[in-house]
């Protein structure tokens, strides 16, 4: 299942940690937000790793520092060999072409008096890539599926679809060839129809590219249907990592059972129980192991002689089963799926 | 189903777009009896949502509306506006997508829920504050929250309060456009819950209009798909979300990846259709191919 196993990383993230302050109405000091909390993975050069979790759970915010779009509060990023916060002016610049990104509201991303022409073409002026500029835009409109490309050059951001604007987005994004695309929830936001053409464009960029692709999204179908791996996170930390075919179908954890739970099927009507509540606030995070509050496993009281460990003890990422890891006391102690 | 409450009959809605008249509902037909849960599936711009409006008489001045809609005994289409009042909220409640944008930001949502039970209703404040603080309840909310402000609330909570506020008249029925769209799965999976719950104690009709069919298979009975401003296919939920006949229903389902199935795994198949849009004229036959004549929709 994992693509590359025996190649160096494509990217390394190692004890990342990302802090926030968080804000106070009328001043005072506020706490701190560990928004991601001590998260270590791999990703292997072509591979299609996913990071899943609800809002709020620090995906976004992970992919944030892995653009250098924000410090570290200590840990770090490596993308073939080159870590983001610690780079400056034209290295720093250098990076950035390696690594793009796809967000989910492809109207924020558009300068709106900007024409599709010039929102692809200011990349490469920034990164002063040579060749010729009309033909590279052409090429990277047309590979992202708008042809004949001549005809989108002058076309405005409000004068396309949804569907249409994300393409520009990610045309823009692969006419720099980057090493890692990273896509933040890049199909929430549109129809259906359209969903499953800009998630195949992906797929197909990825290959003709040669990039690496990683996906962060809500939606555990989408993961399923095509990531290589899959990272849950909970409140900022990595709860359970594996090929996508043993974290979707034999879960370890019960954080993962009840997301899968929830994941919307159409044709079938759901027959489990949904967590109570909204994930708790990362600015007061409980102690032991994080879920413990929601976890079905300690409410049904099958956590055996485990339970003070939940309670106490912050659980590591070990690997119950050869290849899936998973944050759990139950788990590790059994060796086996919690639920 | 006992009794019909809701009969759609022929529904044309005609948007005036540059001095010339496009259709964007054409020719649809619908009933809902008491306590059913009928899902109205499309993408953008297929005309669920004009059809939502159109049976609360809240059209906008450029529409033009052909056929009936009947409600119980009241005509809605060319009802007075003293009339659409009344249907409003005590007949047909609604629950918008966006909660925050459905509230006063500057008034607590206790005392709105409130003011609409005063508007319909012949009771004392008092009584209408008991009846918002049950109904607060009843929504999983703690009805101390009833001072707070919409603000204050997050969006899983709004919504909840939306549907509250919804049912402040008792209605026996509520259309819900997008109920669960902007929410986290965990927070979806919880207001459908809702939904179901609430029509299940109070015998309620549900018209849940989505473009997500998988919020479908939660909470409808009956599905109706709509495409270019028909209906395509409408059929029982379990029978057209496992088996959809018509082509243009099998790609929308084949758009949503099984966790666990293998035939998922890889790129959801991607729907051939190119999306209509509203013009002038009658519509263009939808550009899928094989499609049945729009008269003889396919039963599921």
């Amino acid at each position: 299942m994992e693509v590359n196993q025996g190649h160096a990383a494509a990217l390394e993230v190692r004890d990342l940690e990302v802090r926030f302050a968080s804000r106070r109405l009328f001043g005072g000091s506020g706490g701190e937000v560990r928004a991601v909390d001590g998260v270590s993975f791999h990703v292997y050069p072509g591979e299609v790793f996913c990071i899943a979790g609800e809002s709020g759970c620090g995906k976004t915010t992970l992919g944030r520092a892995l653009l250098g779009l924000l410090k570290p509060h200590s840990g770090r990023v490596s993308i073939s060999g080159l870590d983001p916060a610690r780079l400056r002016g034209r290295e720093l610049r250098k990076f950035r072409r390696q690594v793009q990104v796809v967000f989910q509201d492809p109207m924020g991303s558009l300068n709106p008096r900007q024409s599709v022409y010039e929102a692809v073409a200011e990349g490469m002026r920034i990164h002063g890539l040579d060749g010729d500029e009309g033909q590279i835009v052409a090429r990277a409109l047309a590979r992202a599926g708008l042809r004949p490309p001549e005809r989108f050059f002058l076309s405005y951001p409000h004068e396309l679809s949804g569907g249409q604007r994300q393409r520009v987005v990610i045309a823009a994004a692969i006419a720099l060839e980057p090493r890692v695309l990273v896509a933040d929830e890049p199909v929430s936001m549109l129809d259906a129809s359209v969903r499953g053409e800009i998630l195949d464009l992906l797929v197909k960029l990825k290959d003709e590219v040669g990039m690496t692709l990683i996906l962060i999204t809500h939606d555990l179908a989408f993961a399923w249907a095509l990531a290589d791996r899959v990272a849950i996170m909970y409140l900022g930390k990595i709860v359970e990592l594996g090929p996508a075919q043993m974290v979707l179908t034999e879960p370890l954890h019960p954080y993962t059972k009840s997301l899968l739970a929830v994941t919307p099927e159409v044709g079938r009507r759901r027959t489990h129980e949904v967590l109570t509540g909204e994930p708790p606030d990362p600015a007061h995070i409980p102690p032991g192991c994080r879920f413990h509050p929601r976890c079905p496993v300690l409410r049904w009281g099958e956590a055996g002689p485990q339970e003070p460990r939940c309670l106490g003890e912050v659980p590591a990422l070990g690997e119950p089963v050869p290849g899936h890891r998973a944050a759990c006391h139950v788990a590790a102690a059994k060796g086996v799926r919690t639920l | 189903m006992n009794g019909t409450l809701l009969e759609v009959k022929n529904l044309r809605v005609l948007y005036e777009v540059r001095g010339t008249k496009a259709p964007a509902v054409d020719g649809v037909d619908l009933s809902l009896g008491a306590g059913d849960a009928l899902g109205l599936a499309g993408e953008s711009g297929c005309g669920k949502s004009t059809l939502a409006l159109a049976c609360l008489g809240l059209l906008p001045r450029n529409a033009t509306v052909e056929g009936s809609i009947r409600f119980r005994d009241t005509e809605v289409i060319g009802a007075k506006p003293g009339r659409l009042r009344a249907l409003r909220w005590a007949g047909i409640a609604m629950v918008f997508q966006g909660a925050m944008s459905a509230f006063n930001p500057v008034k607590r949502v206790g005392d709105q829920v409130v003011e609409a039970i005063l508007l319909h209703e012949d009771v004392s404040r008092s009584e209408a504050r008991g009846r918002m603080r049950e109904l607060f309840e009843h929504a999983g909310i703690a009805p101390r929250r009833a001072d707070d402000y919409p603000h204050e609330f997050s969006g899983g909570m709004r919504q909840r309060v939306m549907i509250a506020m919804a049912l402040a008249c008792n209605p026996p029925l509520v259309i819900a456009d997008e109920p669960t769209t902007a929410l986290d799965v965990m927070i979806q999976a919880q207001i459908l819950n809702l939904l179901a719950q609430l029509r299940e104690e109070r015998n309620i009709a549900l018209l849940v209009i989505t473009h997500d069919l998988s919020v479908l298979a939660q909470v409808a009975d009956r599905v109706a798909i709509m495409y270019a401003g028909r209906i395509v296919e409408e059929g029982s939920a379990s029978e057209l979300l496992t088996t959809p006949r018509h082509p243009y229903s099998k790609s929308l389902v084949g758009a949503y990846p099984v966790v666990g199935d293998p035939a998922s795994r890889g790129v959801p198949r991607a729907c051939p259709a190119t999306r209509p849009t509203l013009r002038p004229g009658p519509l263009a036959a939808p550009s899928i191919p094989a499609v049945p004549p729009p008269s003889s929709p396919a039963t599921g």
